[in-house]
């Protein structure tokens, strides 16, 4: 393992961790958190289910940010880019597992007819979310190995099958919008990592099929589709989400209707704590709150995106892409959602929606792209301040 | 970028291929911009805000039913969780399997739940009143089935089963009250069902919160206090069952009360039911027979003629009359007839062995006005007031309808109907010293009786005490039957015959009654029996049949309620 010297080498390079993504991080997620107070409060606050106390959703957020960035810190500091490639391909392992598990009665958590969770010594957790992670590492590892200049069509084929695996035990859940985003993940990381244009074609093509399969046989995608085209006709039903946000988006106007004061958060507004946070955003910042969110998330892609071209090597460009893409993409969606240029899916707000899991793996996440950051070409101005 | 910086790396330079996938992220961080300022800053945002009124509207919602309780705070009555099951039937995919797993869990028949599911309407209910805990057990069997449904309900269950039945009554399917004291004080258990002011959350389904702003909350109504004692009413009820068949009776009544402050203790009739069922049995056994049904008296009623020459005719008291079987009277065609031939009898003698001729003969002394407002003061002829579902008053007719034999015959107790529950409410006013109480079946603090009138003097009322003493104690006493250990009790028998619907009174159709009280010293308790129809092969005297029921109850009723025994209180 880590050997002392290796490891002091280490240490003594932990200065050229990228900071500002630290900085960056830590901003999102007090926001998160404070939103996540005001967006929850009142129906914990409500709910004998969540003990009647307004602190319930905070309070286990907080605990996740603990745990995320303990991980994060312990991923950042004592392991380098060679660690996380070389165990990429267990953790993604163990991720399939996890996810094979959330069938197995007492182990699987069913909760609403929906296999999301698993449940092992007290700590609860969706293994979608670190499959997602693991997937984007060991496929980064897997093209970066391959010796022509274009992916041969073997590796596209095992990609396509290690992916649709992961993608299908997601579908099964159900959780159709994860298990299109892994494919979609997939498709970055080859188109990323080189895969020549004519499968380019070809691999869109299966895609399309898979999708429509997916669409066809599952109604809710449909009526979702149909009521994102038309929200006004079907009110009352799947229409009324996104009506409901834009309501909320409208009374936010400029600068919002201040800090906790949400009306649309009382009852209307579904999820308002997790797939529709953004919109109390909305509600009580307003414009200005909204497009400082999304401001912060774009300045993460740009910055993150120009960390990955000058990265040394294949896998660390396309491991860096792969999780800003992830987490930005991820954003983009759920707010695209919120604003209604897409069909309702259950895309969180990564660090800013409740939910542990996603916290944890993103916050992990973070923590690969520190690790990475060490290995950036010092530029001769940072080398001079350093 | 041809060669890779770690050698063995491959040649592929993905910059390019970052920067064609990062061109339509940004593009779409583009069009979320230009989305975020059209909702937000626009004419958008605007007409949105007509859209962003909050909802409220009005809803009812059943509340957990009050408890019943009795005296001491013994449950007799409550609502508990339970769930009603339903089906839309276009949406079942698998009828066959669901009609199986139905039969399966004992719910429905098969051919009831195939009949049902298959039924061509949106709606059909599977099952009510399914408890709570066989719920929970049976839950997951529904978990994957579309189209079934469970609507979480009240359920009222009584768990005394009989006891009291008919005075508690039952709760209809649809939580309302339909009979005794459910009927009765059906709002106040209920709770105040007013419309509930609700926000339309979510989904367009109301938002129920309680005060403290806390979900989902359950309304209860208020529980209600009876003047009954379970364990008297358990007694009552059993040994009214069991006089009922031993005499193969078509029913009876009877009532436990408290003179002094008119609270009912026990309340039994029969026939009799279930109120955890109460459908399986026909609704003609739902009424409460001590108020519900009248008849005429017989010789209880003799109490009242007795406190009538007490108060206005002392002098009849001490005379004597000779008894050959029967007395004629001035303008009526027939003699009226004595059981039996008593002889030469005193008046108390005539009380003692209810002689019919002795005591006519006194009460031809009294003017019919005097008796009539005598009688309507002891409370004949009006409803008691005691509040339960379908009092009935009797009959007692004024004296310009009388006929030549009324003032004769109503002395007897003929020519006038009445309720068990009045006639101990006459009984109560000779044991409480002269006042006609108001009958309590609630018990509200602070319990101060309802005097409705003074009717007598106490003097008047200890002299009738002491003669309706000799009915149970004197050589003659028809009511001998009623002795009860360490206890002196007063009381009369009673043996009327039933009037017949054609005319006149059938030979073989008797009301065989007891009513006393005790201790006779200082009445605490007045118990009334009524038996309709005994077997008259069995017996038929109410000193045979009514007065050892009596005599049962007073024992475990003073037992229950601790009334001290002479000799435990010498």
């Amino acid at each position: 393992m880590i050997g002392l010297t290796t490891l002091r080498s280490r240490l003594d390079r932990i200065g050229d961790t990228d900071i500002r993504i630290a900085l960056w991080t830590a901003l999102v997620v007090c926001l998160g958190n404070i939103f996540v107070y005001s967006s929850s409060a009142l129906m914990a606050q409500r709910s004998e289910l969540y003990g009647y106390a307004s602190d319930y959703f905070v309070k286990k957020q907080i605990a996740a940010t603990i745990v995320g960035v303990l991980a994060c810190l312990f991923i950042a500091t004592c392991l380098s880019w060679k660690h996380i490639e070389r165990f990429s391909g267990i953790v993604l392992a163990g991720s399939i597992v996890s996810l094979v598990l959330v069938f197995v009665p007492g182990i699987g958590m069913p909760a609403a007819h929906v296999n999301r969770w698993i449940s092992i010594a007290g700590f609860s957790f969706q293994p979608a979310e670190p499959a997602k992670l693991a997937l984007v590492l060991y496929l980064a590892k897997f093209i970066a190995d391959r010796e022509s200049r274009w992916i041969g069509s073997h590796a596209v084929v095992k990609i396509l099958l290690l992916s649709s695996i992961v993608s299908f035990l997601i579908y099964k859940e159900p959780d159709f919008s994860t298990a299109v985003f892994v494919m979609l993940l997939t498709m970055l990381m080859l188109f990323m990592g080189g895969l020549s244009w004519t499968y380019i074609g070809s691999t869109a093509g299966v895609a399309v099929c898979i999708a429509a399969i997916g669409l066809a046989s599952k109604s809710y995608v449909l009526s979702r589709i149909q009521s994102y085209l038309k929200p006004w006709n079907d009110p009352g039903s799947h229409g009324f989400q996104i009506l409901q946000s834009y309501i909320a988006l409208g009374r936010g106007g400029t600068t919002g209707v201040g800090l906790g004061n949400s009306i649309q958060k009382t009852a209307l507004l579904p999820a308002p704590h997790t797939d529709f946070i953004y919109a109390v955003i909305g509600e009580e910042t307003g414009f200005v709150g909204t497009v400082c969110v999304a401001a912060l998330f774009l300045a993460f892609f740009v910055y993150g995106l120009r960390m990955a071209y000058r990265m040394p090597n294949l896998f660390l460009k396309l491991a860096t892409a792969g999780i800003v893409y992830a987490i930005s993409l991820q954003a983009l969606i759920n707010m695209a959602v919120v604003t209604g240029l897409m069909p309702v899916t259950g895309e969180p707000l990564p660090l800013i929606s409740v939910g542990g899991t996603s916290m944890v793996i993103t916050l992990m996440s973070i923590g690969c792209l520190m690790a990475f950051s060490r290995e950036l070409p010092q530029t001769a101005v940072e080398k001079g301040a350093g | 970028m041809v060669n890779g910086k770690s050698g063995t790396r491959r040649a592929f330079d993905p910059a390019g291929r970052m920067g064609i996938a990062a061109f339509v992220v940004v593009v779409g961080f583009a069009f979320l911009f230009i989305r975020l300022g059209y909702i937000q800053l626009g004419q958008y945002g605007g007409q949105l805000d007509r859209y962003s009124d909050r909802h409220w509207s009005s809803m009812y919602i059943q509340h957990q039913r009050g408890l019943i309780l009795d005296r001491a705070g013994r449950v007799m009555s409550a609502s508990v969780e339970g769930r009603s099951l339903y089906a839309h039937p276009q949406k079942i995919k698998d009828r066959n399997r669901l009609a199986v797993l139905l039969t399966r869990l004992g719910i429905l028949s098969l051919e009831e739940s195939m009949e049902r599911l298959s039924a061509p309407k949106p709606f059909v209910w599977l099952a009510h009143g399914i408890d709570i805990q066989q719920w929970n057990g049976i839950k997951k069997e529904f978990s994957g089935i579309e189209g079934v449904e469970a609507m979480p309900e009240w359920r009222r269950r009584y768990p005394l089963d009989k006891v009291g039945a008919n005075v508690i009554g039952f709760v209809g399917s649809d939580g309302r009250g339909l009979a005794g004291v459910e009927f009765m004080l059906d709002q106040e258990l209920a709770g105040d069902i007013e419309s509930l002011h609700v926000e339309i959350g979510d989904h367009g389904l109301p938002v129920i919160l309680d005060s403290q702003g806390h979900e989902n909350p359950v309304f209860r109504g208020r529980d209600v206090q009876l003047t009954l004692d379970a364990y008297v009413q358990e007694s009552v009820d059993h040994v009214l069952a069991e006089t009922v068949d031993a005499c193969e009776a078509k029913g009876g009544s009877i009532v436990v009360l408290n003179p002094r402050t008119g609270e009912i203790i026990a309340m039994g009739s029969e026939p009799s039911f279930d109120p955890n069922n109460f459908s399986d049995f026909p609704p003609a056994q739902y009424k409460n027979q001590a108020i519900n049904t009248v008849f005429e008296p017989g010789s209880t009623f003799k109490i009242v003629t007795l406190a009538a020459l007490a108060t206005d005719r002392r002098t009849a008291l001490s005379e004597n009359v000779i008894c050959n079987g029967s007395i004629s009277i001035p303008g009526v065609p027939k003699p009226i007839h004595c059981y039996a031939s008593h002889g030469p009898v005193t008046f108390r003698e005539a009380i003692e062995a209810s002689c019919n001729v002795g005591v006519i003969h006194a009460a031809l002394e009294l003017e019919p006005e005097q008796f009539y407002r005598m009688v309507q003061s002891f409370g004949f002829g009006i409803p008691t007031g005691v509040g339960l579902p379908g009092e009935e008053k009797g009959i007692l007719r004024k004296p310009y309808q009388w006929s030549g034999s009324t003032r004769a015959v109503m002395a007897i107790g003929q020519e006038i109907a009445v309720t068990n529950l009045q006639m101990a409410m006459a009984m109560s006013v000779i044991a409480n010293g002269g006042d006609l109480i108001k009958p309590q079946i609630v018990l509200k603090p602070p319990l101060k009786p309802q005097i409705v009138r003074n009717v007598i003097r106490p003097e008047i009322a200890a002299i009738a005490r002491d003669f309706l003493l000799s009915v149970v104690e004197g050589d003659m006493g028809t009511g001998k039957k009623a002795k009860v250990a360490g206890v002196r009790v007063g009381g009369k028998t009673g043996t009327a015959q039933i009037a017949d619907p054609r005319g006149g009174y059938a030979p073989d159709r008797f009301l065989s009654s007891f009513i006393g009280f005790l201790p006779a010293e200082s009445p605490q308790l007045v118990i009334s029996v009524w038996i309709h129809e005994p077997n008259p092969a069995i017996a038929h005297f109410g000193g045979d049949v009514a007065a050892p029921a009596f005599a049962k109850i007073a024992a475990s009723a003073m037992k229950f309620l601790n009334i001290p025994t002479a000799a435990a209180n010498p």
